[in-house]
């Protein structure tokens, strides 16, 4: 232990009193500082862009900084981390210091054992300069509004990666150092082995099954995604230490073979055999039994243990059933890919009968055809000709979509008639066949429900709509309908103007207050084509509300829109907020004269101006409680009665803001109790002359400052001595 | 302590050791004479561990070099021709990384190597780069890693090479001052030095050990020596004056004057070389006394002269004695 000490510190200090020490390091510094400007620069336009659009998109520091820049540390380590291990024993050769070294009593392991933590500790030292970008991150995160901070844990995560990758192109470098005299060729070599180790995954694609595995899971780059990402994983910590094992055996063996007798060379690789089994055994058992540990902040690569449960559940319950395929469409672009593909390889680690591709729908457009998908984020869960379509869902969702799917438990969904509401069975653009079909094919069962002489509503409805009723119904029917809110149902809602009063006083019973209006939005590109100025298009209004969480920035559109908003004067137990706003630039007419003469005016204060709710969404408790509703039912009140009609459905982004409301009401993301993921949003917004500085400070200063110490340091060393 | 038996080792066409058998025992100062290329470098290598014998056995002490080379390396310093160190460390840290290295004590480091130090006259480069140290410098902390560790067996490789005549002299006496506490092989291609420093000399030509003999035997007064004549006058006659004391095979002229072997004491026969080339009418302008050469002592123990090595000139004596 000791010698391996003396030869690491001779080596390293070697190595920080050269000239060359200064050199590299600046030159390291300023490659990094000028790809750590770049990200921080393309962010902060990321982050302004998001802050003007006023679309929360996913937006994280360490995502959008550090995971981009460990990952191009990745390809500096490639070609800088052999240039140090070259001279560690050719140079020995060839100064031939080499056999006053090989008279002391040290054995050829400990050498290069030696002089392979001295490579390791410069890679540390590199590495540790670069955490100036972190402090400097989070500077930049005091003085923006709000306050942001970039996570240490996935940060500290990286470096232990990069440490251990660097270990690994390090033992291959002495290895190639320890076969080859000449030190340019040393590095070549070295090079050649750890750019053979970073490239070859990319054949993956051309090998046929098994073969193509073995080559992704040799892959350098490969194992350092999750410790990018903050996950420590055992298939990778595994994978770099048995590999820098073996390049240490090969190193071992070829700097032992130099002093042993032809008879005797043998003996050195037979180590390295030995290590070599070993290190594939371990790398087995691993795969096998793998380990993760999430150190980002909010668990955003855990699965929570509901959801293991249940996908444990849905592999040992039914072990030979046909694979849950997942589907998911994100563009490259797309920041919101890499949270995905971490939430997507958790549940197919979870689950041996989970299978998952993440699909780019710009590259594969006919892939997205196929599936129906016309959303990017969209995600469809599949189990033989069952399946689910899902949009950006977080882990609860997702969980129990893929329950549903492998279970095959579809929620029943009632289409309330009777009351003259669209028809499922009714092609024409009053109908809603569009919708019927929109809802089985994203898994749901749809079943007509006339009340008549019912006294309740069948047991296995999990949620009924009730889309435009033009007839008043009779009392007996509305108290069923309420008495199955209490009771912890679900309803969709859609009523407009044209709605009877009955039925707009009904929603009172759960906070939901109809205004007697028209909403009226004069756009004039609207009207240039042709639009009907009493239809409502939504793009930025949507309320802070998981029902619609996913649509921010997707427009909808409602035609004769009549507003309505959570009532002030509160029932017990029912609480909620609205989820839809009009623009701006609209108003509620209210004069009963022009709501539908085609001329409507803007007459305060009668009228109200926009943004007006015209959409909540409440929780209703059970009767018998009158706790804070947190579980229950679920209401949804759009004042829009045509918006599911087929003349609607198919616009812009309708369908997709029917399913989600139909989503939410059908406790998708409760269904297992799980919460959602918080999703990131750090917004980081600099100014020009901000920008500028950190320019000059990450490009110029930073490497300037350590490089010049440094070499005053070496001088002063030459000076004093 | 040192057992070398039927030695051998090629490199491609060139058998560098050929047989070669020979044992130093405790406490004895034995040199390895011969010219470069001999192969005297080639068998220390292999004394050290650094180098696969190609055949034959190698023990330091009890033990087998082949088979425990670390075992058999914790018995031996060595100092290669060469001494190539560390030039970015100080002495001091890099004879403290050696005794690391060799498993000296921790508490024990300072004492053992300011006892080195002294002993190898380092106390005022301690702090120095040894990159900034002159040549002998050097050499010195070469040969004070070697002691590092106080090895029963001490392996020298032409210790003395590259040296100015004052530190010649103190290394020889340093090595002179370990005789009986340590066992020392040494190599030089230098008759006088080995001859004077060692009890016995293993003599090595073209990887063959051509003698073994006592160190003092080397060199006596029957030995032939060459004296150097320069003078100014008539060279034909001066050079027959010379032939009559000497004889005629011994006078060979050269450019400036003649060389004149001589047998016998120096002493007696100086005096009557100068005498005759006064007597032929030259004016002597000096005279350098040359002590008996490697060439004269192949002559003598071969009957032959050692051949050049016709790849490279390496094999040819220096004439250059101190």
């Amino acid at each position: 232990m000791r010698q391996l000490w003396a030869i690491a510190r001779r080596e390293t200090r070697a190595f920080l009193g050269s000239v060359q020490g200064p050199v590299i390091g600046a030159g390291f510094l300023v490659l990094t500082g000028l790809f750590y400007y770049l990200f921080v620069r393309g962010y902060a336009d990321a982050s302004l862009a998001t802050v003007r659009s006023g679309r929360p998109v996913f937006l994280n520091l360490h995502a959008g900084i550090f995971h981009k820049l460990y990952g191009d540390v990745v390809l500096f380590f490639l070609f800088l981390m052999p240039a140090i291990t070259m001279r560690l024993l050719s140079g020995e050769y060839r100064s031939r210091r080499y056999d006053l070294l090989a008279s002391w009593p040290v054995p050829a392991w400990r050498w290069v054992t030696g002089k392979w933590l001295s490579a390791l500790a410069m890679a540390a030292v590199l590495l540790v300069a670069t955490s100036f970008y972190f402090v400097l991150t989070g500077l930049l995160g005091r003085i923006t509004d709000p306050v942001v901070a970039p996570a240490w844990q996935p940060m500290l995560t990286s470096l232990l990666g990069l440490l251990l990758l660097a270990g690994t192109i390090a033992a291959w470098g002495v290895a190639a150092s320890a076969m080859i005299a000449h030190q340019a060729g040393a590095y070549f070599l070295g090079f050649a082995i750890s750019l053979g180790l970073f490239l070859v995954g990319q054949l993956e694609p051309y090998l046929p099954g098994a073969l193509g595995v073995v080559v992704h899971e040799l892959a350098l780059d490969q194992h350092f995604l999750s410790f990018a990402g903050g996950v420590v994983d055992s298939r990778d910590v595994v994978y770099y230490l048995g590999l820098t094992a073996v390049g240490l055996a090969v190193a071992s063996a070829g700097l032992a073979g130099r002093r042993l007798s032809a008879g005797r060379r043998t003996r050195p690789w037979l180590t390295v055999a030995v290590v070599v089994v070993i290190a594939v055994f371990l790398q087995l058992v691993a795969l096998r039994r793998p380990l993760r540990a999430d150190f980002t902040p909010d668990q955003l690569y855990s699965l929570a243990p509901q959801t293991e449960q249940v996908l444990e559940a849905i592999e040992s319950e039914a072990p030979d059933a046909p694979p849950v395929e997942i589907l998911a469409f994100y563009q490259s672009i797309d920041g919101a890919r890499q949270s995905a593909r971490a939430l997507l390889e958790s549940f197919a680690d979870a689950s041996a009968r989970i299978e998952f591709e993440l699909l780019d729908p710009d590259t594969r457009p006919e892939r997205a055809m196929a599936e129906g998908v016309t959303v990017t984020r969209t995600v469809v869960v599949r189990c033989g000709d069952r399946r689910r379509v899902l949009l950006e869902p977080g882990e609860g969702q997702l969980a129990s979509a893929v329950y549903r799917v492998a279970t095959d438990t579809r929620p029943v969904v009632y289409w309330l008639l009777g009351h003259g509401e669209a028809r499922i069975d009714l092609e024409e653009t009053g109908g809603a066949t569009l919708m019927a079909s929109a809802l089985s094919d994203a898994g749901y069962e749809v079943r007509p429900l006339v009340l008549a002489d019912r006294r309740v509503l069948p047991a296995d409805a999990d949620l009924v709509i009730w889309a435009g009723p033009k007839l008043d119904p009779v009392s007996a029917d509305l108290d069923l309908l309420a008495a199955f809110l209490r009771e912890g149902g679900a309803m969709a809602c859609f009523f407009g103007p044209d709605t009877p009063a009955s039925v707009q006083r009904w929603t009172e019973r759960f906070n939901v207050g109809q205004e007697d209006n028209v909403m009226v939005a004069p756009s004039r590109g609207g009207a240039r084509a042709g639009v009907d100025l009493r239809t409502i298009a939504v793009t930025e209004g949507y309320g802070d509300h998981p029902a619609v969480e996913p649509m921010q920035a997707i427009t909808t559109t409602f035609p004769l829109v009549q507003t309505l908003r959570p009532r002030q004067r509160q029932q017990a137990g029912v609480t909620g907020n609205a989820i839809l706003f009009t623009g701006p630039d609209s108003w509620a007419e209210t004069d009963p004269e022009h709501r539908y003469s085609g001329i409507p005016s803007y007459d305060p204060p009668e009228d109200l101006a926009g943004p007006l709710p015209f959409g909540v969404a409440m929780r209703i408790a059970p009767a018998d409680t009158a706790q804070e509703a947190t579980s229950g039912g679920r209401l949804v009140v759009i004042g829009s009665s045509a918006f599911v009609t087929n003349a609607n459905l198919g616009l812009y982004g309708n369908r997709d803001l029917a399913l989600n409301l139909v989503g939410w009401l059908a406790e998708e993301e409760d269904l297992l109790g799980i919460r959602g993921r918080r999703t990131s949003y750090q917004p980081l917004l600099l100014d020009d002359g901000t920008k500028e500085w950190l320019g000059w400070a990450s490009v110029l200063g930073w490497p300037a400052l350590v490089g010049l110490a440094w070499f005053g340091l070496v001088q002063y060393r030459q000076w004093r001595h | 302590m040192i057992e070398v038996r039927q030695l051998s080792r090629r490199f491609g066409q060139v058998q560098a050791l050929d047989d070669v058998s020979f044992r130093v025992s405790a406490g004895e100062v034995a040199g390895f004479l011969g010219p470069n290329g001999a192969g005297k470098s080639t068998c220390m290598k292999i004394l050290t561990g650094s180098l696969a014998p190609g055949g034959g056995k190698v023990r330091i002490g009890d033990v087998d070099v082949a088979a425990d080379p670390v075992a058999a390396q914790r018995l031996t310093g060595f100092m290669p021709e060469h001494v190539p160190l560390y030039p970015e460390n100080t002495v001091l840290e890099f004879l403290r990384f050696v005794a690391a290295l060799k498993g000296v004590a921790r508490r024990d480091v300072r004492a053992h190597l300011d006892r080195i130090v002294q002993r190898c006259h380092l106390e005022e480069v301690t702090g120095r780069l040894i990159g900034h140290l002159s040549k002998g410098f050097r050499q010195r902390v070469g040969l004070a890693q070697a002691l590092v560790g106080d090895p029963p067996v001490l392996i020298l490789d032409e210790p003395t090479s590259g040296l100015d005549p004052h530190q010649i002299v103190e290394i020889r006496e340093l090595v002179r001052g370990l005789r009986g506490e340590t066992t020392v092989l040494l190599s030089s291609h230098i008759l006088v030095e080995v001859s004077q420093v060692c009890d016995r000399v293993v003599i090595l030509d073209r990887g063959r050990v051509v003698a073994e003999r006592a160190g003092h035997d080397l060199a006596t007064d029957d030995d032939l020596g060459t004296v150097v004549l320069t003078w100014d006058g008539n060279r034909e006659e001066v050079a027959r004056s010379l032939a009559e004391v000497a004889g005629d095979d011994a006078v060979t002229l050269t450019a400036e004057g003649a060389e004149v072997v001589i047998a016998g004491n120096p002493v007696e026969i100086k005096p009557r070389l100068v005498e005759s080339v006064v007597r032929a009418g030259g004016k002597l302008q000096g005279l350098e006394e040359r002590g008996p050469t490697l060439e004269d002592l192949f002559l003598r123990l071969t009957g032959a002269m050692p051949e050049p090595d016709p790849g490279d000139g390496r094999m040819t004596p220096r004439k250059d004695a101190p």
